[in-house]
């Protein structure tokens, strides 16, 4: 059985590139450990799919069509929601230190 | 008046789309500041809709859903109008581009007449956890809709428009149709474009119409669906989603799994009433099993939470939506502080679960051990239909309840989708049909399944169902 403790929520919550306060650590503790214990009950079901069994292989085929290229977003339109533009382009923090 | 009358009469020229706009706009104007089912509504963008729409009717084009008014959930992109999954995160976001499904519906002839609110990006069963705040349910406004899609069967249910789109990831259309009084349908996977859907699980996303009878759904459902390139798992299909009368020897099954689980004994007592019903109309009625049916609810929460931690991935404050600067921080910082504002509790939780079982040391005891569960419920849906055509079970084990009730207990809020989440996994139709009230006046929904692509014989048996009762009759 998973333990889920404070570490395992910081470096989940790093992952996901989320910044918890220590009152939201807190939280997030024991919501997830309520929650992993209840889906822990996953490892008991019978399972006789045997071990070539592969989940991203299952399903129906991906139905194809013709690679014909066709016109996009204008950069207009791709930029007409960003919270920051300049020009044509999306507005970040610097990235070069 | 249902959406069938309505496109019928305006066809006919009974009445104009603008006559029909009018009732439905000052109608929602009166009531949705109490319910709070509908977060956008433009009347001018509304009256130029009609417009256009009664031009081509004019000129003698045919358009199925002629005139027709419908609220769309606010996880489905329609061009140029705000689209915020009742996010904050999503904030003054407006889709260059219409949803596959609105570019259908408007080529039918439908307004689209209002946004409805939702519970953040379809993560919820209540309607809660919404940026706009709750939605009330019309028969009883200290109690939720259901949820996600709990504005768009309060909307319905309330008669602010005659039909609403929703979507259904693990119930989202059925259980608050279930709550509300109203048809909600999840078709068959793939049958209707994902195409402008805010992907939240994207192999278990689905759109589907809520509406107050089953023929209704049925004319949304022949409109929306059909093959997308634009969506890589849309299917291509001969079959369209016409009305099935002939349902005459047809068997259904009633899982003992699903009816041992802990369900209200007044919705038992409905659903008692409402097999009789089906048997008088001809129906045979066996009991049949799904024996891991009851890993159905973790699996479905380890696949959605995955999916979703990496479809939420985009929101970072770049491209669109919110973004919280922070002078001199870091590129990843303000990442993290845009997230960490932008996105609610319950979705941050999920996030974080999806994370956990997608993460290394973790991934082959919980992610891959739930898509091997889910392949193994898929099989047992695939045996039990080689038994019956059908299955039944509530909708949820309960009728509406109160707002707030729920809020603290994750694990008790995940279980109101018990009965429908499987049926996601499966990929396969259910629809949840009005089938009784309890004795707070509160409304009881029944679960018909069948196997992938049967929604036409789904629709007829819902159809049959309602031609012997009159629950969808009453209005709250």
């Amino acid at each position: 059985m998973t333990t889920i403790n404070r570490q395992l929520v910081q470096h989940v919550a790093g992952l996901a590139s989320l910044a918890l306060s220590d009152e939201d650590l807190d939280f997030y503790e024991v919501k997830l450990s309520q929650i992993v214990e209840f889906v822990a009950e996953i490892s008991q079901i019978p399972d006789n799919l045997g071990d070539d069994w592969r989940g991203d292989i299952q399903g129906s085929p991906t139905p194809e069509r013709t690679d014909v290229v066709k016109s996009s977003l204008s950069p207009e339109d791709a930029l007409a929601s960003a919270p920051k533009v300049i020009g044509t382009a999306f507005q970040v923090p610097r990235i070069i230190e | 008046m249902n959406a069938c009358e309505i496109a019928s009469r305006i066809r006919n020229g009974e009445c104009s789309m603008h006559e029909i706009a009018e009732i439905y706009l000052k109608r929602s104007q009166q009531l949705n500041t109490k319910l709070n089912a509908l977060v956008y509504l433009d009347p001018e963008d509304i009256f130029n809709q009609v417009h256009t729409q009664q031009t081509r009717l004019n000129k003698g084009e045919f358009l199925p859903l002629a005139g027709v008014p419908i609220a769309v959930k606010d996880n489905i992109c329609v061009k140029g109008t705000p689209t915020t999954c009742a996010s904050k995160i999503l904030q003054g976001f407006r889709p260059s581009y219409d949803a596959s499904v609105i570019q259908r519906l408007r080529d039918a002839g439908a307004i689209i007449f209002a946004k409805a609110n939702c519970d953040e990006f379809g993560m919820g069963s209540s309607n809660e956890n919404s940026f706009f705040g709750p939605v009330r349910n019309p028969w009883d406004e200290s109690r939720v809709p259901g949820g996600s899609s709990g504005g768009s069967a309060a909307a319905v249910a309330a008669d602010l428009v005659p039909i609403a789109l929703g979507s259904d990831t693990g119930g989202s259309v059925r259980q608050p149709a279930s709550y509300c009084g109203v048809v909600g349908l999840k078709p068959t996977y793939g049958r209707v474009s994902r195409f402008g859907l805010v992907a939240y699980a994207s192999s278990l996303d689905t759109i589907g119409p809520i509406a107050r009878t089953a023929e209704d759904a049925a004319l949304v459902m022949s409109v929306i669906e059909g093959y997308d390139s634009h969506d890589s798992t849309s299917t291509t299909t001969d079959e369209s989603c016409v009305i099935e009368n002939n349902l005459t020897g047809l068997r259904i099954g009633l899982p003992r799994e699903w009816f041992s689980t802990g369900i209200n004994p007044e919705v038992q007592k409905s659903l008692t009433a409402a097999i009789e019903v089906l048997k008088d109309s001809g129906l045979t009625v066996k009991e049949v099993s799904l024996p891991n049916i009851r890993f159905a609810l973790p699996a479905y929460y380890l696949i959605a939470t995955a999916e979703a931690s990496s479809n939420l991935a985009r929101y970072d404050g770049v491209r669109y939506g919110f973004r919280k600067d922070i002078p001199g921080a870091s590129l990843k910082e303000m990442y993290k502080q845009t997230r960490s504002i932008g996105f609610s509790r319950e979705v941050k939780q999920r996030i974080m679960l999806g994370t956990f079982a997608l993460s290394s040391g973790y991934y082959d005891a919980y992610f891959a051990r739930a898509t091997r569960a889910r392949a193994i419920i898929s099989k047992d849906f695939d045996r039990v239909f080689d038994e019956v055509d059908f299955l039944l079970s509530p909708t949820a084990p309960t009728t509406a309840f109160k707002l707030g009730e729920l809020n603290t207990d994750s694990v008790a809020m995940y279980l109101q989708d018990i009965f429908t989440i499987a049926i996601n996994l499966a990929g396969i139709p259910g629809v949840s049909v009005p089938c009784g009230f309890d004795t707070k006046g509160l409304p009881i929904g029944m679960q018909i399944v069948g196997p992938k692509f049967s929604e036409g014989r789904l629709l007829g048996l819902a159809r049959a169902y309602q031609q012997r009762t009159i629950w969808h009759e009453r209005r709250p």
